[in-house]
């Protein structure tokens, strides 16, 4: 009899289990968190950016958050590694606008890691200003919980 | 004592997912007895560096170990070990000298050739005779539970070594063994799929945290849902003995409820 494989994107799963840019970066010029308060889920982001082109030289992420988070924390992160400030928060509008597309559960988790992009381009900001304090953004969107999402 | 701590960490996790990487038996058995012995030195450390007025976290490198042999196993566990020992300091210590004594002992163990191919990491996702949606969701279910478990190993270890209170330090070390056997019982199923890994660093946000209240509460929040996806999966998978492990993993984290619900009544 032959096997049955997954119909899980492989890509997807290799980002699920080895997650892109992923880890805490010590010295940074921005950190903003994404946070969803109805199911806990985080994603914090930090950025390394050139004063003289405003361009994102380098991104670290970390989350605490489900499968569907880590690949657009992945996916994400490699979109923004390399961008301008700029090109960073159209593509994240983008995103927004975007995102009402899907369904609801990847919807909220590829909120949470644009969120938290923008809450860090938001400390970027304030930190030009001299005020340190955490920039924190949170989700818009439902992701039903496994209960709903069976009753639903 | 923190980079020693650090190090030590990715030790832990390099014995204990190699463990679960190899065949079922006599070595299987040892490298996980001596994760263990690691896991336990990382809460002498732990908890040696809180009395002294400090504090440790759980950063660390990431934790490759997609091996193909045994041999290229207890090669690569044979080295950290080797590099672990120069980080220790000179100093005479009861403390230090049990660590690097287990540590000698390990090393010794592991220069008896292991020769077993290893299938853990080679991604064949194969699993009895499961179909694409049982597997799907199954995989899903491994890949977040499995990083759940060790949060919350790493969590409840770190709680535990803050608290005062020996009840609720007892409830923490319930949890833990609790957490220790589900992340074993999961990482088991990955490596029969080729999935297996290593979990994501957890986030100093998740386990530093102010309000135990908060923790617990929403820690019960977890539970919740995790009972439920453990019943989505038993009723998804169609396989009678797979069905049988998620209700019984349910009915344990029913208890855990109840264990943190102890703990809130305490505060």
């Amino acid at each position: 009899m032959e096997q049955a494989v997954p119909q899980i994107d492989p890509r997807y799963l290799e980002l699920m289990l080895n997650p892109t840019n992923y880890g805490e970066m010590e010295e940074f010029d921005a950190k903003g968190y994404g946070k969803n308060r109805e199911t806990g889920e985080m994603v914090v982001i930090y950025l390394k950016i050139d004063p003289e082109t405003q361009t994102v030289t380098d991104i670290r992420w970390q989350t605490n958050g489900c499968g569907t988070t880590l690949v657009s924390g992945s996916l994400f992160s490699q979109e923004y590694k390399g961008k301008s400030l700029e090109s960073g928060i159209e593509f994240t509008n983008a995103v927004f606008d975007k995102i009402r597309e899907n369904p609801p559960p990847d919807a909220a988790c590829g909120e949470v890691v644009a969120r938290a992009f923008m809450a860090a381009v938001e400390d970027y900001e304030a930190r030009k200003r001299g005020e340190i304090g955490e920039h924190i953004h949170t989700v818009t969107l439902s992701c039903p919980t496994p209960e709903e999402d069976h009753n639903g | 004592m923190v980079e020693l701590f650090r190090k030590k960490h990715e030790v832990w996790l390099k014995f204990l997912f190699g463990s679960f990487a190899l065949p079922r038996g006599e070595a299987a058995e040892d490298l996980y007895d001596f994760a263990q012995i690691e896991y336990r030195h990382l809460k002498w450390m732990g908890q040696r560096i809180v009395e002294s007025g400090g504090d440790f976290d759980w950063d660390r490198g990431e934790v490759k170990i997609d091996y193909r042999s045994g041999e290229e196993l207890y090669g690569a566990l044979s080295d950290e070990l080797m590099a672990l020992e120069l980080l220790y300091p000179p100093e005479e210590d009861k403390l230090l000298e049990r660590m690097k004594s287990d540590e000698r002992y390990m090393l010794r163990r592991l220069r008896t050739p292991l020769k077993v191919p290893i299938t853990a990491f080679d991604r064949h996702l194969h699993y009895k005779n499961l179909d694409k949606k049982s597997l799907d969701a199954l995989v899903l279910f491994l890949i977040e539970e499995s990083y759940k478990e060790y949060e919350l190993i790493v969590t409840y270890t770190y709680s535990q070594l803050h608290s005062d209170d020996a009840s609720i330090s007892l409830v923490f070390e319930d949890l833990i063994y609790e957490s220790l056997y589900h992340l074993k019982s999961f990482a088991l199923l990955m490596a029969k799929l080729g999935i297996l890994s290593v979990p994501r660093v957890v986030m100093k946000e998740v386990y530093k945290f102010d309000d135990l209240k908060k923790f617990l509460l929403d820690g019960i929040e977890e539970e919740k849902a995790a009972k439920e996806q453990c019943r989505l999966l038993s009723e998804a998978v169609d396989d009678r003995e797979l069905s049988h492990f998620f209700d019984y993993i349910n009915s344990q984290e029913e208890y855990h409820i109840e264990l943190m619900e102890k703990v809130l009544q305490r505060l």
